[in-house]
């Protein structure tokens, strides 16, 4: 009974959101629509009707992009109030992905003002400023003068020690790449934490989940360093994050010279990923990380409808939950920006 | 109208001078669904051609969106396709009423241009603001105050206009802002600390003169965030205004917009016909479903635009099926105030053609079930009245109104239940006309016909009973209009299902109130229950012969192991579908106990003093808003659920196909 009753009112509210999730396919006719404004008309019936008022007020696209953004960061807020004890753990370890997100965002902002010194006013309103799972000083790193006021300011939270040994560095070679996959490794090793002080049942479901991020996050990692930055596979194996199901890869694929299309590796490493879309990536000028954003989000789906699937009292919903509408949210955010920068409708229908 | 409406299929063959002719007539008509003449005779196929438009409907779709985001930005609603005037769109026109949108488009994008501009300004002077909350949060004497070291005043005067000086600086988080409402050039610039190099540089070509710049919380003062919030009010008021004039921009145009978008929509949905037409040498043919009542008209209408010159064939729906293999569309002919019964019909399957349309007694039984349940006058007028805002907001906002319809129709069950039961707001003002409720579930006061908990269980058992039969009938019906004579006879909701139910009805009948089943014949017992189950035999064996290509005498002890399980089913699902009803009662027990315990606990707060008397009436209140909505959604709910379940289950052969006429009032096009 106590599972039952630890996640009747949670599953059944759930499921009854996911209900409302909208799915490629709708959002996939969306795009057919002319302009932004047209496109925000599709939104009436669905959760995302206030677009159409917020752009009609503001004519302001970041605002809608922020206001999507607030809604999903909410609900993290709604799933800590309705948890308890280990599962409210392993949530509020999911919502430091948002958090991650937003401080990478700071980072990133701080950087283009402190070493680039270019003006970021016009970015830092759209910044989720309200705490989601520990209160991050925004505006004083913003502001900060150096990296380490930059550590320092964060000493607060727990990325302090996580950012501060690679910030230094960041500021001088200028790319803030290390501090970015620091700060994922530390959500994910949270993620992990967390996961293995569920309960059985859901520890199973939460180390599954866990283990396909980190291996999209790998898959990314290698991509981005092999094929942009090309970096040797010692480099690379060194930036892999532990915990991952099905990496590490294979030896030859990392090793140095060693080319293979990323289809291939994708299918390698996902045999259960869309062979459709896999197929796509002999295409010459195929964008890489962009197919394997595309691969990551059908696996996710995939994941959400196994979880969905199975028993209604575990932890399986509430990941459920948290995968689909991130990718939906993410599909909302390229839709319009898509319309808004009037990109073409096939460019936009692979962007989904 | 106890079935689906009869159809019919017309083919016509029209010469190419009526084509537009004919289309007009169709699309005022707005009664045929069309059929593929290419898929419905592939022998025509090859001389057959697709007809092509001059402006294809995906573009006029694509430009009546535009037009209707238009409309949305200037609260236009939608005109009425009534008595419109029909006909093509040209090349020329399309164009004509591209440009006319591209011009209302331009107009709209200097104005959000503008808008856009504001908001910036809006999250510039906010951000500001929260610098500025936060320094003065944070101020504490002797201490250093971190928030208020981002932040710096500068005060100066500015000769210049403004407004240019504003837009020099709409790139960063600041704040201009006059010093006092009497002097007119005198302002206080406040900014990010980190933007003082670039602002500088902005302020240096400008005639802005001004002395040192003030850092930290020296320049921060209330009266400066009293000033800042009226300065961003005073920014969202002209951002409100933009939106107004951006909605009287194009509500100027409202005539023009208007006809824009009925011009568009004819002009789609005549395209959409024309698609729909084939062509030959000198012709055009089509084919399409009508409602067999229309059939006079339709064709009177073809031949009068044709002058007579075309020809015109009428098949029957069972020709139809029959010859070319076609599956006629479903058209239920329910009157418009039992749609929303007829929605609760089509959400779980459209009937098939040819069936009964269970729209008229659903709408009955629905009531019945709700009100039995719920039935309490007051409880029932807020449920109504609810329904009635609900049904006049979603017309306005034009929506989809029948769950508001309905829960107009369950609120006016649940008062006329009322008066039967003497129920109002839980108490018994007036005598009830059929039974006391309250009393009955209260085992004293009782008047009626029904006194007690378990009369009242038994009648919800016979309603269960009544309703089952009903859909078994309903299911005989259907077998005799689709002539699936088999079903009728071996099918467990057919003839051999309804013996088997209603002998078990009876036994049940005499055991509960005598006791035992001795004064039924055993020849009855034998025959209700013997016939039944070799009618179930027989269908197995026709099944396993259809399966296996003929019968094996191996297959015969699978047969009887399914044939025992097949009685066990149809035996176990009888008794629980008529148990399934318990549940009216339940509910409408679980109504009555749950106000009475209101009542108990308000009888206990007393009203001795005027607290007590206060606390007392907003219990009953309480109770009362409490039972109206978790009593109410409960009694939908399995309202619903028992029709789902326990009725539509026994009779109701769905997989129809809905029938969607090509007609200016219908969505279908989109």
């Amino acid at each position: 009974m106590g599972r039952v009753s630890e996640y009747s009112f949670i599953s059944a509210n759930l499921r009854a959101k996911i209900s409302r999730i909208l799915d490629a396919e709708f959002l996939l006719k969306c795009a057919e629509a002319k302009d932004l404004e047209t496109l925000l008309m599709t939104f009436k019936d669905t959760d995302f009707a206030f677009l159409q008022e917020v752009y009609h007020k503001t004519a302001d696209i970041k605002t809608c992009e922020k206001e999507v953004l607030d809604n999903e960061i909410a609900y993290n807020s709604y799933l800590f109030k309705h948890t308890k004890g280990a599962v409210r753990r392993f949530c509020e370890s999911l919502a430091l992905r948002y958090e991650a997100d937003i401080l990478k965002d700071v980072l990133r902002l701080w950087f283009d003002r402190a070493v680039r010194r270019r003006n970021i006013d016009g970015y830092t309103p759209y910044l989720h400023r309200e705490p989601i799972v520990h209160t991050l000083p925004i505006d004083p790193v913003l502001n900060a003068d150096s990296p380490e006021a930059v550590a320092e300011l964060l000493s607060s939270t727990p990325y302090g020690k996580v950012v501060a040994p690679v910030l230094r560095e960041a500021a001088d070679t200028e790319t803030l790449y290390g501090v970015e996959t620091a700060v994922d490794a530390y959500v994910f090793r949270q993620m992990k934490e967390s996961a293995e002080k569920l309960p059985p049942p859901d520890r199973r479901i939460a180390k599954e989940y866990t283990g396909l991020l980190i291996d999209i996050e790998n898959l990314n990692r290698i991509v981005r360093l092999k094929h942009y930055f090309q970096f040797d596979s010692a480099s690379i194996r060194a930036q892999l994050l532990p915990g991952g199901r099905r990496l590490p890869i294979r030896a030859d694929f990392l090793a140095d010279g060693f080319e293979e299309d990323v289809g291939g590796l994708v299918k390698r490493v996902f045999p259960d990923a869309d062979g459709g879309s896999v197929g796509e990536t002999t295409a010459p000028h195929f964008d890489r990380l962009l197919f394997v954003e595309t691969v990551a989000s059908g696996l996710k789906e995939k994941q959400a409808q196994k979880a969905l699937g199975g028993n209604p009292f575990t932890v399986g919903t509430v990941i459920a939950f948290f995968i689909l509408k991130r990718v939906e949210i993410r599909r909302i955010i390229t839709l319009m920006n898509a319309k808004y920068y009037r990109l073409e409708k096939e460019r936009i229908k692979e962007l989904l | 109208m106890i079935r689906t409406a009869k159809m019919v299929q017309l083919s016509a063959v029209v010469l190419e001078k009526y084509f537009d002719r004919v289309t007009r007539e169709l699309l005022s008509l707005g009664q045929m669904d069309f059929i593929s003449v290419k898929e419905v005779s592939p022998s025509l196929a090859r001389s057959l051609r697709d007809v092509r438009e001059a402006v294809s409907s995906a573009e006029i779709k694509d430009l009546r969106k535009k037009v209707e985001s238009i409309m949305a930005a200037g609260r236009i609603e939608y005109p009425s396709l009534k008595h419109v005037d029909i006909k093509p769109l040209t090349e020329d026109d399309f164009r004509r009423m591209s440009d006319e949108a591209a011009a209302l488009e331009t107009e709209m994008t200097g104005l959000r241009r503008r808008q856009q501009d504001m908001q910036t300004d809006v999250l510039h002077l906010e951000e500001i603001q929260k610098q500025v909350s936060a320094a003065l949060r944070h101020k504490s004497p002797g201490h250093d105050n971190p928030y208020a070291a981002f932040l710096v005043a500068r005060y100066g005067t500015f000769d210049g206009n403004a407004e240019e000086l504003l837009q020099g600086l709409r790139g960063f988080s600041c704040a201009l802002m006059p010093v006092s409402e009497t002097t007119l050039n005198e302002y206080v610039l406040i900014h990010l600390k980190r933007d003082s190099l670039k602002i500088e540089t902005v302020l240096s070509q400008t005639v802005w003169k001004g002395g040192e710049p003030i850092v930290g919380e020296a320049a921060v003062t209330p009266e400066l965030k009293d000033r800042l919030e009226k300065q961003i009010e005073k920014t969202r008021a002209r951002q409100n205004e933009l939106k107004y004039d951006l909605e009287s921009t194009v509500g100027k145009e409202k005539q023009r917009v208007k006809d824009l978008w009925v011009a568009l929509r004819v002009g789609e949905t005549y395209c959409a016909i024309q698609q729909r037409f084939n062509k030959t040498e000198k012709t055009f043919v089509f084919s399409g479903w009508i409602a067999e009542k229309m059939k006079k008209k339709v064709s009177d209408a073809i031949y009068k635009s044709c002058d007579g010159d075309c020809y015109i064939e009428i098949a029957t729906a069972g020709e139809a099926v029959e010859e070319e293999g076609l599956v006629p569309p479903v058209l239920l002919e329910t009157p418009r105030f039992l749609k929303p019964f007829e929605t609760i019909i089509t959400n779980f399957s459209v009937p098939a053609y040819g069936t009964i349309n269970p729209s008229y007694i659903v709408a009955l039984t629905f009531m019945l079930m709700f009100g039995l349940m719920f039935g309490d006058v007051g409880h029932g007028a807020v449920v109504f009245l609810a329904g009635l805002i609900g049904t006049i907001v979603a017309r306005k906002k034009r929506k989809a109104d029948y769950i508001y319809n309905l829960m107009c129709y369950c609120g006016m069950s649940a008062i006329f239940f009322g008066v039967m039961f003497g129920s109002y707001f839980g108490y018994s003002w007036l005598p009830a006309v059929w039974f006391n409720y309250h009393g009955a579930v209260e085992g004293h006061n009782a008047t009626g016909m029904v006194q007690s908990l378990m009369q009242i269980l038994a009648l919800s058992t016979w309603l269960g009973v009544a309703i089952i039969s009903m859909g078994i009938l309903f299911f005989f019906y259907n077998c005799i209009c689709c002539r699936k004579w088999f079903d009728l006879i071996t099918d467990k909701s057919g003839l051999a299902g309804a013996v088997f139910y209603w002998t078990g009805v009876a036994c049940a009948y005499f055991f509960m109130t005598e006791g035992s089943f001795a004064r039924i014949p055993s020849w009855i017992l034998l025959l209700g229950f013997g016939l039944p189950v070799t009618a179930f035999f027989v269908r197995l064996v026709v099944h396993s012969i259809h399966e296996n290509g003929g019968f094996k005498i191996t297959a015969l002890p699978m047969l009887i192991m399914e044939l025992l399980i097949e009685v066990l089913e149809v035996f176990s699902g009888f008794l629980s579908n008529t148990l399934s009803f318990l549940r009216v009662a339940g509910l409408g027990i679980a109504h009555v106990s749950l106000m009475q315990a209101f009542f108990m606990l308000a009888d206990m707060v007393g009203t001795e003093t005027v607290a007590a008397a206060v606390g007392s009436w907003a219990l009953v209140i309480f109770g009362n808003v409490l039972v109206i909505a978790l009593e109410g959604l409960s009694a939908f709910i399995q309202t619903i659920r028992l029709h789902y379940y326990e009725f539509f289950n026994k009779f109701l052969m769905g997989g129809g196909i809905a029938f969607r006429p090509i007609s200016l009032v219908d969505k279908g096009t989109d």
